[in-house]
């Protein structure tokens, strides 16, 4: 009988080993692209977005009569601006969530976690955009589709824009609800609301 | 970030109230099948989904936790029902371990330890957690057992915290939280058996939850504090139900829960340890 369990259990225990779980691709999206397809469908000249060039920040604040804002970044940026004469016609971003920062480390291996943004498994957010409509020559109302926490939602934002055949210049803030995104813990103590400031300067 | 009030009422109290309340239901209409350990998933996976802390649908491996849970309770259900063989129920322990191995180790590439040398590594303790717990749950009346599983589990819940997971933190706190609700049920209800079928429940919930837990780190914390937390009952199987006047077993007794509360102990001093310094937020 005891030799029975021991060889069912090393039966078992051999078969879990040697069995290799298939990867897990749901949150990998495809590594990110200089020249996305969607973006070079646009009209005009590729503009790279780069970690030099572009800087991405979110600040959230604390719910109650403190809000005790915390800021950080994304390191990681990268994707393609479509420019067209004077004016931006695409933006392209992807973002490597992995690269999230902030001062403080235990803050930033938090959001890491599944409480926030759970790099795991969706080590990947994008940005594509669908229209960008001008208000006059330097505003604009940039409209796109943010893919982040594997939900993809539509957006839009005001952006101040001033763009030439070799450099593109965007400032834009807004506000995103993380709860739409799948990112529901600790509403309680960490408001919904999150703000975002994208800078390009090439 | 402070636990809210809902946090506790729902993630401490109501996984104590379900677990009771199903406890005495049972025991009132007098089945002849053991609803403790049943009653005490029920508490746990009530407060995982109160909280919303799993999704209903398992999307990826974390989100299995609650359904291991209940299928682990489901096991030790069985297995102690009277009729059932004891080849019957290694078979059905092993089963378990493999299964929620398979379902609770992340599949992604680039894991440390690999993949399947956690898979193995969480069916080892299910394993020789299920079977010896359920040995001393069948010979010991009185609060010891919960006690320590209760202690094993909120050591468990104070390493996650620190491990960088609020998230899973709280599921740990609901494990305890069922726990202490089967330690208060048998202060007044000392019946021999009484944890019956409970082991399997307690080896998926405390073994899962640090699995997890550091599957999903970026912390300092050391894999000894999550390796360690759930074998903290263990000295238990060292314990004779035996009574003697001389106080021989009771000081071996307190020895042997001694050394169950140290291992706790060194495993959250470590994390602690690794995670002290920086700054707070």
């Amino acid at each position: 009988m005891r030799r029975f369990f021991g060889l069912l259990t090393l039966a078992v225990f051999m078969t879990v080993g040697c069995g290799e779980k298939p990867i897990d691709e749901s949150g990998d999206a495809s590594a990110p692209a200089g020249a996305d397809d969607s973006a070079t469908d646009a009209d005009g000249k590729p503009f790279a977005v780069t970690p030099e060039n572009t800087t991405i920040k979110f600040v959230g604040i604390h719910v109650g009569d403190k809000p005790d804002p915390r800021s950080g970044e994304f390191k990681q940026v990268t994707g393609t601006i479509m420019v067209d004469g004077d004016q931006v016609t695409a933006i392209d971003i992807d973002i490597d969530t992995t690269s999230v920062s902030t001062d403080i480390e235990k803050l930033t291996n938090h959001l890491k976690s599944p409480d926030f943004f759970d790099v795991n498994q969706f080590p990947t957010a994008k940005f594509e955009s669908t229209s960008i409509d001008y208000d006059d020559s330097e505003t604009a109302t940039v409209t796109g589709n943010l893919t982040l926490h594997g939900e993809t939602k539509e957006v839009s934002f005001p952006a101040t824009i001033t763009a030439s055949e070799d450099s593109v210049n965007l400032k834009s803030e807004f506000t995103i609800d993380r709860t739409e995104f799948g990112m529901t813990f600790g509403t309680d103590n960490v408001a919904p609301e999150v703000s975002l400031t994208v800078s390009v300067e090439g | 970030m402070p636990f809210s009030v809902s946090d506790v009422v729902l993630g401490g109290l109501l996984p104590i109230a379900v677990t009771w309340m199903i406890v005495g239901l049972c025991g009132r209409f007098r089945a002849d099948w053991n609803a403790v350990p049943l009653a005490a998933a029920a508490g746990l996976i009530a407060a995982v989904f109160a909280l919303q802390l799993t999704p209903w649908v398992p999307s990826t491996h974390w989100h299995w936790l609650p359904a291991a849970c209940a299928a682990a309770a489901l096991v030790g259900t069985i297995a102690e029902l009277p009729r059932i063989r004891p080849v019957v129920a290694w078979v059905l322990t092993i089963a378990l371990a493999a299964g929620c191995g398979w379902l609770l180790v992340p599949a992604r590439a680039g894991l440390e330890p690999s993949g399947p040398a956690q898979m193995v590594t969480f069916a080892l303790y299910v394993i020789v957690l299920s079977r010896p717990l359920e040995r001393i749950g069948q010979r010991l009346d009185g609060p010891l057992l919960p006690a320590l599983e209760w202690f094993a589990l909120s050591g468990g819940a104070v390493v996650l915290a620190l491990c960088g997971s609020l998230r899973f933190a709280q599921i740990g706190i609901a494990a305890a939280a069922v726990f202490f609700a089967l330690l208060l049920i048998s202060l007044f209800r000392r019946r021999i058996g009484f944890m019956r079928g409970t082991a399997p429940l307690y080896a998926v919930a405390a073994t899962g939850c640090m699995l997890v837990g550091r599957a999903n780190s970026f912390s300092n914390v050391p894999l000894a504090s999550y390796l360690l937390i759930p074998l903290a009952p263990l000295p238990l199987c060292f314990v004779s139900s035996a009574t003697d006047e001389s106080g021989t077993v009771w000081r071996r007794k307190a020895l042997l829960v001694g050394i169950a509360l140290a291992i706790v102990g060194l495993a959250v001093g470590l994390a602690v340890a690794a995670e002290m310094g920086g700054d707070e937020y």
